[in-house]
């Protein structure tokens, strides 16, 4: 019971940093799409962001082999249609989490001067943002389905 | 590190992660092609390792534009024009790439 308990709040917690990863991989789109120098908070910003997208891929990594057992059978038996946007979606992580990856480096690395390597490092942002989006939309209504098992 | 060696790891950042994300999917279009189709039986009993080395190679990948961009001239970047259109592009390609054959 007390297992059950802990994959469904470690579900759940995967389900809300997706969330989080979304709305915060936006804000460095806006901060950088101008090009300017990021200031102390902007770049507080743009780092806390690639950890909150990395934390919610991390997690999700960690949980999969306990979902596989658990749930990914039913899932599939329930709809298989929804099956498959499961595997679309783990699959759209992994652009997103490169992309963030890409435009954190590139936002931190960029000199005063370098107008134009921020407004790329913005555009990697905004696709990071939008493919997130996709993701946690994917995410909830695959766990509409099926989830964990509530314990008892 | 001196600026234009900053400007060219920052360039060579974003390389990263473009072709990290594509090199992916390309390899799981390849994957669908040189095998049979989607098959939930087998989606099913697959350990998550096939997943890692997915990752793991377009991390390689990704890191052969790294040194390869890296290695340029900081002059010789910018955004090239419509930049924004082409990720927009490269955003749909990939949704619907993973959405047709997941």
């Amino acid at each position: 019971m007390v297992v059950a308990v802990i994959w469904r709040l470690l579900e759940s917690m995967h389900g809300h940093l997706g969330v989080l990863a979304a709305v915060a991989l936006l804000h460095p789109a806006i901060l950088l799409r101008r090009g300017l120098p990021l200031s102390r908070g902007g770049r507080w910003a743009v780092g806390l962001t690639g950890v909150v997208t990395a934390l919610a891929f991390g997690l999700g990594v960690g949980i999969y082999e306990a979902y596989r057992e658990l749930v990914k059978r039913s899932l599939f038996q329930a709809d298989r249609e929804v099956g498959l946007l499961f595997e679309t979606k783990e699959h759209l992580a992994w652009a997103v989490v490169s992309l963030a990856v890409g435009g954190v480096a590139a936002a931190f690395l960029a000199g005063p001067r370098d107008r134009d390597l921020r407004r790329g490092a913005a555009l990697a942002f905004a696709l990071a943002a939008l493919l997130c989006f996709v993701v946690v939309g994917l995410g909830t209504y695959v766990a509409s389905v099926r989830s964990f098992p509530e314990p008892g | 590190m001196s600026e234009g060696r900053r400007a060219r790891f920052g360039w060579a950042s974003l390389a990263f992660g473009l072709v990290a994300a594509i090199a992916y999917v390309a390899q799981r279009l390849l994957e669908i092609r040189s095998a049979t189709p989607v098959d939930p039986l087998l989606v099913i009993r697959e350990a998550h390792t096939a997943y890692y080395w997915r990752c793991a190679t377009a991390i390689w990948w990704g890191g052969v534009a790294f040194a390869v961009v890296a290695r340029g001239s900081a002059d010789g970047f910018g955004l090239p024009r419509f930049a924004a259109w082409w990720f927009g592009a490269l955003g749909i390609t990939l949704l619907l790439s993973t959405w047709w054959w997941p």
